[in-house]
């Protein structure tokens, strides 16, 4: 490896700088200042945006090359845009939730960006090793993240749930992979997929199966599909909104893209066992989340499964695999449909948690208290209906676009029941949805009004329901990107290997 | 029973007395893998099953010993050495005295009923019972020893495994700084 190649790195060594560069400033900063590490954060989070952009247009976009256990792709470039955008919001609503003089901020936004770098790890590892890795990397600051408030039993409570989840999930995962090594002798996924579509007797190996599975289990515990979605809850109700927002979008996602880039590259020999599986798993994390979600008063709690609910529709991407056109046996419909389907759920769910942040310093958790909200403050309701219309998926929003896409897919893989189930669940969501909708509008309290949120908030809300709309009304520039990042993924396992 | 099988390969294919040797080594080898297999298997059964949770770390200490063993009969005595200097050395003590330390919060005797003990009982007796008899069909490996083992390994760190290796630091300082965090007195936020 020349030092050229170092440049394969660049989005992980900028994260990882600058998360080293504000635990330094967190030192400097004197006490009162804090909230500046925040804004700072932010800006040199939009200036690491801008360059990747300017590097996925350079001549490095159809480019990708792996470093041992290590991919850099245009595939791997879309996600780490996505939590960059994540982690830019999360670090706005953030700098609005806590006090100016709150100690340990510099470590919290630091901590931020350590989960990103395991995010951005993940969907670029090539390697069982890689993969555990960066799974933990994802996974520990959150768990410290979640325990923030010490003072707050519930806060403590989500952290120790969260993190007590969080072993048993990375024991499963290390038992899958070490069963899969045991199977295949190697860690590494390109030479794991090879052999998988070279000898298609290896697929029917009982010992890879079970690994596969376990590894799944741990996966599906990550992005809290039904049965491995009870923690989701609990935690989100505890942590601190900021976090929660930030926990519900990035992990998923990441763990999303990986599998992605698992069953589209190789998974072909055992396609007949994991569609149905999909198509199962799918199916129950729908309508659990959705009917479960009927019932909450918490706002925390009821978006906890209205994401439970989400995920459940990008499950039915993972089962609708067959070719789009006939001519194009690569392009599958499914797998562009989660792509898409992630930007929609990240702006949606992000809009709506940037609302919840914003009415929980304010004291508003619950359904109930969110009367006459309209009339208090009418900015924040409307942009909340939005938010909440979008994850109902209504037109034009994007939410909308992003559900037609799947259970298109869904049809044209024939998998009609299914694409039905999903419409029914979507119905069901417009129940409890509405439902916050009608408090803040029809119910009237009187009351303090609420404050206008600061600018800075001001601006993270509106980058989300801009994204919201924008691309809700015009997909394409999501849907013509998923399909350039997907093709190349879908065809060669190995591009080039530097030595 | 399959080292057996391939010293009997061997010995077939090449004799002389040197195999003879290797297939006493294989032997002695054997007796130690069952043996430990045997300990290792215990010490996990009482970790489960003992109710007082102290025991229970001291026979989670064995079974970390147990598995330091299983890697000299492997003959790799750098893991075997690692084995029993981070897990029985650094993690079991940790634990032991995380149990001391903490444990006049807790009843001694803890009672750690479980509504879906059964349920658990037979997922993971099926798992055990199906990894048993799907491992057959493996094929054995050498357990011959490797040559410059640590040379080896150390490159792999360096060169194969270079950026999980580097990874590992980062994830390192990642967990000190939020344990810091967590266990820091002042109020945070």
């Amino acid at each position: 490896m020349k030092g050229s190649h170092l440049i394969i790195f660049i989005p992980e060594i900028a994260v990882l700088s600058l998360a080293l560069l504000l635990l330094i400033f967190d030192w400097v900063t004197p006490k009162g200042k804090k909230v500046w590490i925040g804004y700072f954060s932010a800006v040199m989070i939009l200036v690491f945006m801008g360059g990747f952009l300017c590097l996925a247009k350079n001549r490095f976009f159809p480019y990708a090359a792996s470093f041992h256990g290590f991919v850099f792709d245009a595939f791997a470039l879309y996600f780490k845009e996505l939590f960059l955008l994540v982690v830019f919001l999360a670090t706005l609503f953030s700098v609005n939730f806590f006090k100016q003089d709150d100690e340990g901020q510099g470590e919290y936004y630091a901590l931020l960006l350590f989960v990103t770098l395991g995010c951005f790890l993940l969907v670029s590892s090539a390697d069982l090793l890689m993969l555990f890795l960066s799974f933990e990397m994802m996974s520990i600051p959150l768990y410290v993240m979640c325990a923030y408030r010490k003072k707050d039993s519930k806060s403590s409570e989500s952290g120790l749930k969260y993190f007590l989840i969080g072993a048993i999930t990375s024991a499963l995962l290390l038992y899958g992979i070490s069963l899969v090594y045991a199977a295949t002798g190697t860690t590494n996924l390109h030479a794991f997929i090879e052999g998988l579509v070279s000898a298609n007797k290896l697929a029917y190996n009982p010992i890879l199966l079970l690994g596969l599975i376990l590894m799944l289990c741990a996966f599906c515990f990550k992005i809290a599909a039904v049965p491995f979605h009870m923690w989701a809850p609990d935690v989100y109700e505890g942590a601190p909104a900021p976090v929660v927002a930030f926990l519900a979008v990035s992990p998923k996602i990441a763990v999303i893209g990986l599998m992605t880039r698992l069953f589209l590259a190789g998974m072909q020999p055992l396609q007949p066992f994991w569609v149905f599986l999909f198509a199962v798993l799918a199916a129950f994390t729908m309508t659990v989340g959705n009917l479960t979600a009927l019932f909450q008063q918490n706002l925390k709690r009821l978006l906890a499964y209205s994401g439970i609910a989400q995920i459940g529709y990008i499950l039915v991407g993972f089962a609708s695999i067959q070719p789009f056109f006939k001519n194009m046996p690569t392009l599958q419909l499914g797998y562009q449909a989660i792509l898409f389907y992630l930007a929609a759920y990240l702006f949606s769910d992000l809009a709506a948690f940037g609302i919840v942040t914003y009415l929980s310093a304010h004291g508003i958790e619950d359904v109930k208290s969110l009367k006459g909200l309209a009339e208090k403050n009418p900015m924040i309701a409307f942009l909340f209906l939005i938010s909440l219309l979008s994850l109902a998926g209504v037109p034009p929003l994007v939410g909308f676009v992003g559900k037609f896409y799947l259970f298109l897919a869904a049809v044209s893989s024939r998998l009609y029941w299914l694409a039905l189930l999903g419409v029914v669940n979507s119905v069901i969501s417009l129940f409890y949805y509405l439902r916050v909708a009608r408090t803040m509008y029809f119910e009237k309290e009187e009351g303090v009004s609420i404050p206008y949120p600061s600018f800075s908030m001001q601006v993270a809300l509106l980058v989300a329901v801009l994204g919201i709309l924008i691309i809700g009304i015009y997909p394409f520039m999501i849907t013509h990107f998923s399909l350039q990042v997907l093709t190349p993924l879908s065809n060669v396992p190995i591009s080039h290997v530097m030595k | 029973m399959r080292f057996y099988a391939a010293a009997d390969e061997d010995h077939k294919a090449q004799k002389g007395n040197i195999y003879e040797n290797r297939i006493r080594l294989l032997m002695s080898n054997s007796v130690l893998f069952y043996s430990l297999a045997v300990l290792i298997i215990s010490c996990a059964f009482a970790v489960v099953f003992l109710r007082n949770i102290f025991h229970a770390g001291l026979f989670l200490l064995g079974a970390f010993l147990g598995v330091a063993g299983i890697y000299i009969a492997l003959f790799n005595y750098f893991l075997a050495a690692v084995q029993a200097l981070v897990y029985s050395g650094a993690i079991a003590v940790l634990i032991l005295f995380g149990i001391m330390l903490t444990q006049r919060h807790y009843r001694k005797e803890d009672p750690s009923h479980n509504a879906f003990k059964w349920i658990a009982f037979v997922l993971s007796f099926g798992i055990a019972g199906f990894l048993v008899d799907s491992f057959r069909s493996l094929k054995p490996g050498s357990i011959f020893p490797v040559k410059h083992l640590l040379y080896q390994m150390g490159m792999a760190l360096m060169q194969t495994y270079a950026i999980p290796f580097e990874v590992i630091s980062a994830l390192l300082l990642v967990a000190l700084l939020g344990a810091f965090s967590l266990a820091r007195e002042k109020e945070d936020l």
